[in-house]
């Protein structure tokens, strides 16, 4: 099923506000999962229309990674190498489920698989009718807050 | 500690559809074994002026009691109905209950008797030292205030010392005063904390299990306490639990956590405001339900908890 | 307590505990963390008498002790998460450890100081509840005999109830709510007991000598064939019910009651015979007279044009004549006589408080200094507006002056006037156990006429705005839980 205009209006948004406001790069709209993407006439599509990107510096550290690098009195190097985000672009006044949440995690596809512990994190882009945007990360799963 | 033999079940007092714990032992086993510590309610009678530190009994959410249940921990009983009736019908259990009554105050007061010899040889021996240390300290007339002082807080001290280790003030005064050959002093009285043998189910019978009602939450609750959390009432972080990494006594909370069900509309105001007071207090705000699946409905074992949940915390940018 | 709305002028009563866990200053981090209310019991009870616990043998720790204010304890240090590491969990065990030596507590006193109070449920069930005086107020609802006060606690609990003809048994003793008792049973003051037999036998009528009577009936068992001492688990069981049931009081309530009290609070169930009656009609009369002579421009609605612009075209020499024109949407204004309907369900006014202060008179009370309704934070939602009008409608009339604290008037003093109100109460929202106080206030921002200022010759060198309290109101939303089932 295609997405609704709005939905694809709403990626657009975000897009931009990621690309000039916060300097993102490597920039990409998904409207298909990527497996199904390759195969021309066997195209799934997404819950939602999903953005990737790479943020300038490193936008999450895992709270077990921040105490190794205390432990290791590492540099920063690690902590400031960007990971690309996943990007899921939503407008405040919409309502959601728990179980259109899971949907949108089942249907993304990492690059390499996840480390023991850990599971999969979006960044839900929230825009308002100003076109504000907040973004938040939503984890899938129990994850322990980071420290600061 | 309890390996050996099985430990009695947890008796979860029913008032008025709230679920209340007395038995300091129980408290402790459900705070050590099924990470299930819960807001302490009652006064402390032992600092009674101030609520940081609270008493007994726990409050237990009815969470708490479902889970210890089907765990089969413990079982509810409507006390609102079944401890008046027991307290009413006297019989046998009535010698059983006021011996353990006598058995504390007769313990408190041998003790009381003990100590309060103890301590007037120790009276005898610092009042002595205390003469003494004066008399050393005795010099120029500029000091003498300062003797005084010395004088009275040594007083107080022992003032206040005697009212630890007696009744409150009327009595301490009077067994200062009184002679010391006062024979059998007046027989204490006692509040228990449980009411102990007087609820024994009369021959034949059973303590009457009570429901427990959850709320639509409780999903999310049996899924955190599975794993391990400790939780506790959100309503300070506008949640439904505060969650726990390990006893609240030693850790800070991790989790603001609501239930939701699995289909049930989310205003994206509420993540966006739970995302926000968490990250400003250091926590995660987390939300999660039962799974329900097409399949599953068909299921007959659907008893296996299934929960899913996301944590949410603000990106910071 | 969360009594943020006390301004530091009034001094608190000695006994509030000033780290007590539901007080909230300021919300930042800190705070928030502190407020998790987890109480560090190794430092507790080594300010207990004796350690709290250790040392002098068995009974030690059961011992009566003196009063121990909150404030000479504070909290441990906590950690993130497990590190598993054995210091952290010998910590954490000595603090569990402490915790039970502390709660294992008996409490226990000599006769001379126990006051005894015997439970007879339905001595004054069938009193009418029309004809209550103020000083006779919820008879129907005291359960609890005291064979005598004993201590300063008497002072505000329980009454006589004098009305009673004096052939009834227990007419001049003192009845207790099932909350007072509950809570003097809690601290340790009262004896309760269930008796064995009628109330006769255990306050025989004044045809008998007084007192010898009873001394026979003693047997070498003391007083327990009289009745059974109960346990605080006993008293749980009789005194806490649901919402309506007589001499029964509801968990969430006696909650709430209790921890006022802890803090130093004067507590009294709340009744319509205790509110003062509005004030008279003459006065507001005189007031509007007044008001029409001195302001012409009063807030009727005006008429409008269909079409047009909303501000005539002309020459205004004043902010005032545009402002008047520009007002369309008529605003809230107080009364001192609202038409709400009586309050019903849970956002009642339950109970008046009192900060403590000499001359307190358990007969004849003052007007209160709070009025709390009591809501359980999982079986109800947020108030809507017709909830809350009448809760406020309750409440007598308290306009913002300088008699209430609020500061006379002039600009200065909006602030002071908006965060008052016109009419004020606290809700206290329980979630099993734990509870929050937020205060509502009738506010009527259009009472404040901002314009008039604009017209105001600017003072020479004066800063135009005195805005020294820019900061509005504080939020009243704080610990408030969602609406959401």
């Amino acid at each position: 099923m295609a997405h609704p205009d709005y939905l694809t209006d709403l990626a657009s948004t975000v897009y931009e506000n990621l690309e000039s406001q916060h300097d993102w790069t490597l920039l990409e709209s998904h409207i298909h999962k990527q497996s199904s993407s390759l195969v021309e006439n066997n195209k799934t599509w997404l819950p939602r229309p999903l953005i990737t990107g790479l943020p300038p510096r490193r936008l999450y550290l895992h709270p077990d990674d921040q105490v190794e690098l205390v432990k290791t009195h590492a540099t920063y190097t690690v902590d400031e190498t960007p990971e690309i985000e996943w990007v899921v672009p939503m407008h405040l006044n919409e309502k959601f489920t728990l179980k259109q949440l899971a949907e949108v995690f089942d249907s993304l596809e990492l690059p390499e698989p996840l480390a023991e512990g850990r599971c999969k994190r979006l960044l839900m882009a929230i825009v308002h009718d100003d076109s504000t945007v907040v973004y938040y990360f939503v984890h899938d799963g129990i994850v322990k807050p980071r420290q600061n | 500690m309890t390996s050996s033999s099985p430990r009695p079940h947890v008796r979860i007092s029913k008032a008025a559809n709230r679920y209340l714990v007395f038995d300091i032992d129980d408290v402790m086993y459900l705070r050590r074994n099924h990470n299930i510590c819960s807001v302490f309610v009652g006064t402390m009678p032992q600092a009674p002026q101030q609520s940081a530190f609270m008493g007994l009994p726990i409050e237990l959410m009815a969470e708490e009691a479902q889970v210890l249940v089907e765990k089969n921990v413990a079982f509810v009983v409507d006390d609102s109905n079944y401890h008046p009736a027991r307290i009413a019908a006297a019989g046998p259990q009535d010698k059983q209950y006021i011996d353990a009554i006598k058995t504390v105050t007769g313990d408190a007061q041998r003790s009381m008797r003990e100590s309060t010899e103890a301590r007037k040889a120790m009276f005898a021996y610092k009042g002595a030292s205390k003469k003494k240390e004066k008399k050393n300290k005795k010099a120029p007339d500029t000091q003498s205030s300062e003797d005084v002082t010395v004088a009275s807080s040594a007083d107080a001290e022992a003032a206040a010392t005697s009212l630890f280790d007696t009744t409150p003030e009327p009595a301490a005064a009077t067994t200062k005063n009184s002679p010391v050959t006062r024979e059998a002093p007046e027989a204490w009285l006692a509040t228990l904390t449980t009411s102990g043998a007087l609820l024994t189910p009369s021959p034949g019978q059973e303590e009457p299990i009570a429901s427990v009602d959850v709320p639509a939450s409780y999903p999310l609750y049996a899924h955190l306490q599975d794993k391990g959390y400790f939780m506790m009432p959100g309503l300070r972080f506008g949640c439904d639990y505060n969650v726990y990494p390990g006893d609240p006594l030693r850790f800070h909370s991790h989790f603001q956590a609501t239930g939701f069900e699995w289909n049930e509309d989310i205003n994206l105001l509420d993540l966006v405001t739970g995302g926000r007071l968490g990250t400003n207090v250091k926590k995660s705000f987390l939300i999660g339900g039962r799974v329900e699946s097409e399949e599953r409905q068909k299921d007959e074992a659907e008893t296996a908890l299934d929960v899913r949940a996301f944590s949410i915390e603000w990106a910071a940018m | 307590m969360a009594y943020d709305d006390e301004d530091s002028t009034a001094a608190p009563p000695a006994a509030i505990a000033r780290d007590d866990p539901s007080k909230v200053e300021n919300e930042d981090v800190e705070d928030a963390e502190a407020d998790e209310a987890i109480s560090d019991f190794r430092k507790f009870a080594s300010s207990l008498p004796g350690g709290g616990s250790g040392g002098g043998g068995a009974a030690l720790n059961k011992k009566a002790a003196p009063h121990v204010s909150g404030k000479t304890v504070r909290r441990g240090e906590k950690d993130f998460e497990s590190h598993g590491t054995r210091l952290q969990e010998n910590t954490l065990e000595v603090s569990r450890t402490a915790m039970h030596d502390v709660l294992s507590y008996t409490r226990m006193r000599t006769p001379d100081n126990y006051m005894t109070g015997w439970y007879f449920p339905g001595h004054w069930a069938q009193e009418p509840r029309e004809d209550e005086k103020p000083e006779e107020l919820w008879r129907r609802d005291r359960v609890v005999a005291l064979e005598a006060e004993k201590g300063q606690m008497t002072k505000s609990m329980g009454r006589v109830l004098r009305g009673a003809p004096k052939n009834v048994p227990g007419w001049d003793k003192a009845w207790l709510l099932p909350e007072e008792a509950l809570y003097l049973v809690e601290r340790g003051d009262l004896l309760l007991r269930w008796p064995r037999g009628s109330i006769e036998g255990i306050f025989p009528p004044p045809v008998e000598v007084d007192g010898l009577k009873r001394e026979v009936a003693r047997g070498e068992d003391g007083d327990y064939e009289l009745g059974l001492p109960l346990s605080l688990q006993a008293a749980y069981s009789l005194f806490i019910g649901n919402e309506g049931d007589r001499g029964k009081i509801t968990l969430e309530k006696f909650q709430v009651y209790s921890q006022l009290r802890r803090a130093g609070y004067l507590v009294s169930r709340a009744s319509p015979l205790l509110d003062p009656p509005p004030p008279s009609d003459t006065q507001t009369l005189w007031q509007r007279l007044f008001s029409l002579i001195s302001s012409p421009k009063s807030d009727t609605p005006k008429f409008h044009p269909a079409m047009g612009p909303l501000v005539r075209p002309g020459l205004y020499r004043s902010y005032e004549s545009v402002y008047h024109q520009l007002s369309l949407i008529p605003r809230h204004k107080p009364t001192p006589r609202p038409n709400t309907p009586a309050p019903e369900g849970p956002f009642t006014v339950a109970y008046h408080v009192f900060k403590s202060r000499p001359g307190f008179t358990k007969t004849n009370l003052p007007l209160p200094d709070f009025r709390i309704a009591v809501v359980n934070a999982r079986t109800t939602d947020v108030p809507d507006l017709a909830e809350m009008e009448a809760l406020l409608g309750s409440t007598p009339w308290d306009p913002p002056n300088a008699r209430s604290g609020a500061g006379g008037p002039g600009i200065g003093h909006m602030y002071q006037r908006l965060k008052h109100g016109w009419r004020n109460v606290i809700v206290a929202v329980n979630d099993n156990g734990m509870v929050s106080y937020l205060e509502f206030m009738e506010s009527a921002f259009g009472e404040e006429r901002l314009f008039e200022r604009f017209d105001a010759k600017p003072k020479p060198g004066g800063k135009k705005f005195s805005g020294r309290n820019q900061k509005g109101g504080r939020g009243g939303g704080r610990g408030g839980r969602g609406g959401r089932r």
